[in-house]
């Protein structure tokens, strides 16, 4: 037994030497595969370079600044005029798998005014690029690595047959099913190859670091190459033509890679619509601007009851004083807070519901999965956020004693202003989860092969 | 002899399990699709249309007021659902939905379905035209893949043949009876889409919509003659259903997964687009300082001052009867809304080549031709988009320069207390958005209309040629 699996693999290695079409899909996917790596690099590239020059951007605005108040200013005034960014960082694996990173915005223009209407701006993306997609190395393994084991694998039986080369196979002393787990085996065997080399060039090419997650990549891949050899078995011991083969395993791939994602996708928008983000925006409106017709009596009592250690300080008696105003722009984001809470809850839930219906779909968990080690997902963006709104918080920390104390602001006192960067992590949990998923779907996989198998074999003999 | 050819293959087609297995799962996907389309198209409507009427009523019932306060106040801009959009949602999911419109400054359109959901949206979208444009075709392939080449295994060709016949006829023959296999599939489920999307307008269709629905509905025509001829083609062209079907469906993957990713890529790769951040910058500095660099905004108003003075004939700004402080912010509006606009036409004009790429590339793929004529024709690609978002513009234009004129002409110099009539606001007309018409949004897409015609021109005269030419038993 072990002597003729060894004699098949060779023989395998030297049909895959003479037969071209299994090189050329091997080239093919290689291709690809480089394909990917270099515009998956590019588009975190220039991300990483608008980030950096967006320093530039906030070094130009204090300058303008310093020009317009050349000695001592209001800090109200700069709270105004001046603008800071809050930085949403690439993992160095964000390369290659692009996720969300292209449709959520990586930077946050904020002023010291009311936040709310300050979280939810986009950038300036093409949306005819973003609705087609990254072609990163994901995308290559996701989509394009099943098409590849299918093409390799659909008619192993059926060519034999087709060929009329199955008879002679068969007068050898060995069984079809070794036969074909020869066949098979050797397939595995490159396709592992294949994305091994893959990913260890998207590593050393994109600076990716080489931790645990080359692991995470590599043991992941390879479960679902598994899966999908374990597919192209239970179409293979249908013993069907060449044809059939082609047709199904096409459409189950179709199936799972377009067809359930899309399904699930409407499931969860028409079953949990999202619309608290329009209405805190128009309702902050509304909490903002009534600001100014409010007696400054009330507007501060209610702001000194969240900061008592500015309720000695001195009263506001003209028409209008910076510190009054951003007390009402406050006062406006803690109207809108528990609708903010809805809304991220809200978007929580149907993010979850669609990644726990999505162990329907391999190809659907594998990229949860690979956006989950880069930090590309909406759990990496909604942390941004988050993150941003502290950097608010802080912000306003360092301008309110200058506002409610009357401290001029100088030049020096730029240089104090807190930064923000949001260094994007991967996240363990979502990676443990669609791990085991893909692990249980596998096996499911295998069951079903090995009883289609169990049920023809008798017919073969 | 070619109608009993024709024939053969719809009653073959027909007896055929797997076809109308097939067809049956298309049907059902083609229902799902425009069942799920409807519904969603009716939820996103809704939550735009009240989220409009809402921005609406809040900015008129607004009290006596500042103009200038009014101005900040501002107003939203939501965009409406086109009314074919559920047909193709085209890039809706990807585009911004709420404009925030006040004076001095332009906002991003924001709450793209897009930034609002997880990963899984990427995988695409189940709709109407989905199935149209990946599905259709696969069963296509399915249907015809091995029309000549299983006769030319089981040797009836020659029988065929023998019986006078030439290939061209015969394919023609096959032509016209898979046509009408697949019109049994596709005709009942268009029709059923169709009188959805009639019920989900409220019945109420206008020249314009059923222009856009007719030439829908043909272009999907032509796309499915180019798979169907090709297909035949190809079958005819090689000797074994094997190797017809697999080149078959490596075009198929070619053309629907992998090319268009190509392009899309490539496109935004060559052509970069500037951040928001870095064209808010450059536009704010270009009204500051000039759009030519050495006129500043402070010797632009002191000129327009001096101006004005001359014109009244007064010395000092306070004697003028008109308020100034307006003036000189309509001015200011007026000149960074000019900078403005120059740099949002580079940037759609940034888009526009950036997606020129895959345009041009529908002359080697029909499906990246149909993908963008049917966006243009459901009115969800990125030029009605920029077209919505100039209306947008042009709105907070207008209405900043009438808060603006309000301004200088009822209050005085210097006058931040006096607030104006409630009236004000209550009369001036909300944001109302007119989607353009058919004609502009094929205009937009020329290249993509000239391939698709030419694809399905260009096979209906090579078709029997081809054949005639390359048929070999």
């Amino acid at each position: 037994m072990k002597k003729a699996l060894k004699t098949l693999l060779y023989t395998e290695w030297l049909n895959f030497k003479t037969e071209k079409s299994l090189l050329l899909f091997a080239l093919l996917i290689l291709l690809a595969g480089g394909y990917g790596i270099y515009s998956g690099r590019a588009e975190i590239q220039r991300q990483r370079a608008n980030i950096s020059h967006l320093d530039t951007l906030y070094q130009d605005n204090i300058a303008e600044l310093k020009a317009k108040y050349p000695d001592t200013a209001d800090a109200g005034d700069i709270g105004y005029y001046h603008a800071v960014f809050a930085t949403h960082m690439p993992d160095s694996w964000a390369a290659l798998s692009v996720g969300q990173r292209d449709a959520n915005p990586y930077y946050l223009k904020l002023r010291l005014v009311a936040v709310h209407n300050q979280l939810y701006s986009s950038e300036n993306t093409n949306p005819d690029k973003l609705a087609t997609g990254s072609f990163d190395l994901a995308f290559v393994l996701v989509f394009l690595l099943p098409l590849f084991i299918i093409a390799i694998c659909f008619n192993l039986f059926s060519a034999e047959k087709e060929r009329g080369t199955l008879a002679l196979v068969l007068s050898q002393p060995i069984s079809l099913s070794t036969f074909l787990l020869g066949k098979l085996l050797f397939r595995f065997g490159l396709v592992v190859l294949l994305v091994a080399l893959l990913i260890a060039a998207g590593v050393l090419f994109t600076g990716a670091q080489a931790d645990g997650r080359v692991l995470i990549w590599l043991s992941a891949t390879t479960l679902y190459s598994m899966f999908w050899f374990g597919v192209c078995y239970a179409f293979i011991v249908l013993k069907k033509s060449s044809a059939f083969n082609a047709i199904c395993l096409l459409g189950v791939w179709l199936l799972l890679t377009i067809i359930a994602p899309a399904v699930i996708n409407v499931v969860s928008q028409i079953s949990q619509p999202v619309t608290e983000g329009m209405a805190l925006t128009l309702k902050q409106r509304e909490e903002v601007h009534a600001g100014w017709d409010k007696p400054k009596d009330e507007t501060f009592k209610r702001f000194f009851a969240h900061y008592p250690q500015y309720r000695n300080t001195s009263p506001v008696t003209g028409r209008f004083a910076w510190k009054w105003y951003f007390a009402f722009q406050e006062l406006g984001d803690r109207s809108v807070e528990s609708l903010y809470q809805t809304y991220l809850s809200k978007l929580q839930s149907r993010a979850e519901l669609a990644n726990r219906l999505c162990m329907v779909s391999a190809p659907a968990t594998l990229q949860v999965l690979l956006n989950a080690a880069g930090g590309t997902d909406l759990q990496s963006h909604l942390g941004f956020v988050q993150s941003a709104r502290q950097f608010h918080h802080r912000l306003k920390a360092y301008y309110y004693p200058f506002l409610f104390t009357d401290k001029p602001f100088l030049h020096a006192d730029y240089d104090g202003e807190p930064r923000h960067i949001y260094q994007a992590r991967s996240d363990a949990a979502a990676i443990n989860m669609a791990m085991l998923t893909l692990l249980a779907i596998t096996i499911i996989v295998f069951v079903i092969a090995t009883i289609i198998q169990c049920f023809t074999t008798s017919e073969l003999k | 002899m070619i109608k009993t050819l024709a024939q053969k293959e719809l009653v073959s087609a027909r007896r055929d399990k797997r076809f109308v297995l097939l067809g049956a799962i298309i049907v059902l996907l083609l229902m799902v699709a425009a069942v799920s389309g409807v519904v969603s198209y009716n939820q996103l409507s809704a939550e735009r249309t009240m989220a409009q009427h809402a921005a609406d009523h809040d900015f008129k019932s607004q009290p006596a007021r500042h103009p200038h306060r009014m101005a900040h106040y501002g107003s939203y801009a939501f965009r409406p659902k086109s009314s074919l959009s559920f047909f193709d949602f085209g890039l809706d999911t990807y585009t911004g939905t709420m404009v925030f419109m006040e004076a001095h400054q332009q906002n991003s359109a924001n709450f793209s379905a897009v930034q609002q959901s997880g990963g899984l949206l990427r995988f695409g979208e189940m709709t109407v035209a989905f199935v149209l444009q990946w599905l259709i075709p696969l069963l296509i392939i399915f249907l015809t893949f091995n029309t000549f080449t299983q006769e030319k295994e089981q040797e009836t060709l020659k029988v065929l043949l023998s019986q006078g016949l030439t290939v061209a006829q015969i394919a023609k023959a096959k032509l016209q009876g898979y046509a009408q296999a697949l019109a049994l599939i596709i005709v009942p489920a268009l029709l059923v889409a169709s009188l959805l999307l009639l019920l989900a307008n409220g019945l109420s269709a206008d020249a314009d919509f059923l222009l856009r629905l007719l030439i829908f509905l043909t272009a999907y025509l032509v796309y499915f003659f180019i798979f169907l001829a090709g297909s035949i083609l190809i079958s005819a062209l090689n000797q074994h259903s094997r190797s017809a079907l697999l080149l078959l469906l490596g075009i198929w993957i070619m053309a629907c997964v992998i090319m268009p990713k190509v392009t899309a890529n490539w496109g935004s790769l060559l052509y970069q687009t500037p951040t928001k951040a870095e064209m808010d910058a450059t536009v704010h500095h270009a009204a500051s300082h000039g759009m030519n660099g050495h006129d500043p905004q402070d010797k632009r108003t002191a000129e327009f001052t001096k101006g004005l003075l001359a014109k009244y004939h007064v010395d000092s700004v306070s004697q003028l009867p008109v308020n100034i402080d307006g003036l000189v912010m309509a001015e200011g509006e007026a000149y960074s809304s000019k900078v403005y606009a120059q740099e949002f036409d580079k940037l759609a004009d940034t888009y526009h080549r950036q997606s020129s790429v895959s345009e041009w590339a529908g002359l080697l793929n029909p499906y990246l031709a149909i993908r963008y004529v049917s966006m243009a024709l459901a009115g969800t690609d990125a030029a009605h988009y920029v077209h919505f978002l100039k209306a947008a513009e042009d709105y907070r234009y207008r209405l900043a320069q009438h808060l603006n004129h309000l301004h200088a002409t009822q209050l005085h110099y210097h006058d931040k207390e006096t607030r104006l009539d409630a009236s004000n606001w209550k009369n001036y007309p909300a944001f109302t958005y007119h989607e353009p018409s058919v004609a502009w949004a094929l205009g937009r897409h020329l290249v993509s209309v000239v391939a698709l015609l030419l694809w399905g021109g260009l096979l209906y005269f090579f078709f029997t040629r081809l054949i005639t030419q390359y048929f070999t038993l």
